[in-house]
């Protein structure tokens, strides 16, 4: 792609166009999803066809209204806070390859990029927090570094066995290791296949993502119920708006990484059937949405869990068995490779 | 290390069985009802609005009494003689201009209980829901169609007829006075003293004054009587008396109230009149 500025611009941003997009549809997805389970309808009125323009309306709202700094508040680190939180999860995107022909940058230590740019995300939930000047931001703030620090671990370690498969951090090419379909004849050659430990292993990966995400039942920090909004309390307007985004984004992110690492990326489920840059892109985005909507779909089946049981389950559970996981894989490695 | 096992197996079985549950919820049919497009089928005798079907209206105020909340104001005037209202689908006469009917559906707590006492059935809740409003005067649900004009017109005529009555009755005391001093004056002589006219003319007036005589005779008895009888209670039983007492005073008061009510509608309605103009 050796072109003029205006194209690598263009071609640059493509992930922010497909943010943008897909978080008014998720959170019109996430409605429709909450209300079906709960055997409601949902948004319905807006846009005609069940309420399909309802996200945009809100965005329009939220555009629209007044952008409130509280008196006692850090002026600048308040402002500050909703755009650090977006740019560490838009900035994670520009390792993920979106399809064969699409990546935002080829860093070859790709996945060691995305988890230490995601952690920019708790700075900046902190700094929202702390600037607020406000006890429930700040309890909010305070459970997310101790969240996000201690499910760091099992994400990293279950990544971890996943790079003893690839032996690359280079997410580009982890994709292209998983193309074709050798295994059992028929299916395809994802890593999640590659032993009975991968499936334990995407399901620590996932439990763990959905805690980095800050999702139900891992939303402590926000916690509508006991702590307001958490760190969200003060924020109105866009810059809650930002937030939001944030959130949407980051669950986006965390699946596609999910998608990359377990589920062959942008390969096509059908080996050379469907396949090339566009199917990529379009069998990529489908794999993250499943996961995103699986993600919704257990933030409408379990309750959030209490701070104690968050810790008790990552480090008496989550981390113990990631570990004893990464030594099963590394001796299937050895047996069977 | 078995039970980290055991716990973790336990752990997704019960969400996995949590996200079967979801998952058939997702496709089961949604229990909204989309408010506008479709509606619930309301009970039989749902109790959501009260109508007043004026042309059953007798004006007897039993509703308005019945009311625990007083949230029915009725209004009426007497309709003069040579008016007649008709009558109710139910057969009964109507004799009172219903001048106001108001219901504050604001106050209206939905008991009913205006409803069973009506004698003609006219006052009904009706299924209608959508009635809330900006204002709350718009809640309260004029039912009569008497213009201001009408109810003055009525309320004069009556005061006319009233005043013709009395006019009359006066006239009435006037003669029998009047009859009765001259009966005093010739006593035995009635009918010789008007033999000089004609026959029939002469009978008449016998038979006139004979009536009068008899008719003051009767009132001197009932009056003797009443004294006599008013004495006798008041030695009788303080309680009762007390009580007769009671009732007249409880008369009173609400024919008071009666009085004051019509001349503040009245007032209200000059005020309207003026401020239209």
């Amino acid at each position: 792609m050796s072109s003029g500025p205006l194209v690598v611009f263009v071609f640059s941003i493509i992930p922010l166009k497909i943010i943008l997009v897909y978080a008014l549809f998720a959170i019109w997805l996430e409605r429709k999803v909450a209300g079906h389970m709960q055997d409601r309808l949902g948004p319905m009125e807006t846009g005609g066809w069940h309420g399909w323009a309802q996200t945009i309306a809100d965005l329009l709202k939220m555009i629209q209204k007044e952008d409130i700094v509280p008196a006692k508040a850090d002026r600048f680190l308040f402002k500050m806070a909703p755009f650090i939180a977006f740019a560490a999860s838009y900035g994670a995107f520009v390792a993920i390859p979106l399809s064969s022909g699409y990546i935002g940058s080829m860093i070859d230590v790709g996945v060691f990029y995305i988890v230490a740019i995601t952690s920019l995300l708790s700075v900046s939930i902190i700094m929202a927090g702390w600037a607020s000047n406000n006890k429930w931001s700040l309890l909010g703030a305070m459970r997310t570094a101790a969240q996000t620090v201690s499910y760091e671990v099992p994400t990293v370690v279950t990544i971890l066995s996943v790079i003893i498969v690839t032996g690359t951090l280079n997410l580009m090419e982890v994709t292209e290791l998983q193309s074709g379909n050798g295994f059992l004849g028929f299916l395809p050659n994802w890593i999640i296949f590659h032993s009975p430990f991968m499936i334990l292993a995407f399901f620590l990966f996932f439990i763990a993502a959905l805690a980095e995400s800050h999702r139900v039942p891992f939303d402590l920090p926000e916690s509508e119920s006991e702590l307001v909004g958490g760190y969200q309390t003060e924020y109105s307007g866009m810059r809650w708006g930002l937030f939001m985004l944030t959130e949407y984004a980051d669950m986006l992110l965390l699946s596609l990484v999910g998608a990359t690492l377990f589920f062959g990326g942008w390969n096509s489920p059908f080996g050379s059937f469907m396949d090339g840059p566009l199917w990529g892109a379009f069998w990529m985005l489908l794999k993250g949405m499943v996961l995103v909507f699986v993600m919704m779909w257990l933030r409408w089946t379990l309750p959030r869990l209490r701070v104690d049981q968050l810790m008790n389950l990552c480090w008496k559970y989550l981390i113990p068995l990631s570990f004893v996981n990464l030594v099963l894989i590394a001796f299937w490695e050895m047996i069977f490779k | 290390m078995v039970k980290l096992l055991n716990d973790t197996y336990t752990t997704f079985r019960t969400i996995f069985t949590g996200m079967g549950i979801t998952w058939r919820h997702l496709f089961t049919k949604s229990v909204t009802v989309q408010y506008p497009a479709q509606r619930d089928v309301l009970p039989e005798r749902v109790r959501l609005k009260l109508d007043v079907n004026m042309d059953d209206c007798i004006g007897c105020r039993l509703c308005e009494r019945a009311c625990p909340v007083d949230c029915i104001t009725i209004g009426t005037t007497k309709s003069t003689d040579d008016d007649d209202l008709g009558e109710t689908s139910t057969g009964h006469k109507k004799k009172l201009w219903v001048d106001q009917f108001d219901i504050d559906m604001a106050k209206c707590c939905y008991c009913e209980l205006c409803v069973h006492p009506c004698p003609t059935d006219c006052i009904t809740m009706v299924e209608d829901y959508e009635y809330s409003s900006y204002d709350r005067n718009d809640l309260i649900l004029s039912f009569s169609d008497m213009t201001p004009e009408q109810i003055e017109e009525v309320q004069a005529k009556l005061e006319r007829e009233e005043e013709e009555k009395r006019k009359k009755k006066e006239e009435a005391r006037a003669a029998k006075e009047k009859a009765k001093a001259e009966g005093g004056k010739d006593d035995a002589g009635g009918g010789a003293a008007s033999s000089g006219d004609t026959d029939a003319d002469a009978e008449k007036a016998a038979r006139r004054a004979e009536r009068e005589a008899k008719r003051a005779a009767r009132k001197a008895e009932r009056e003797g009587k009443d004294a006599g009888e008013s004495s006798g209670a008041a030695g009788e039983s303080g309680g009762s008396a007390a009580k007769s007492d009671d009732t007249d005073a409880d008369k009173e008061a609400r024919r008071a109230e009666r009085e004051a009510k019509r001349a503040a509608r009245k007032a209200e309605r000059e005020a309207k009149k003026k401020s239209e103009e």
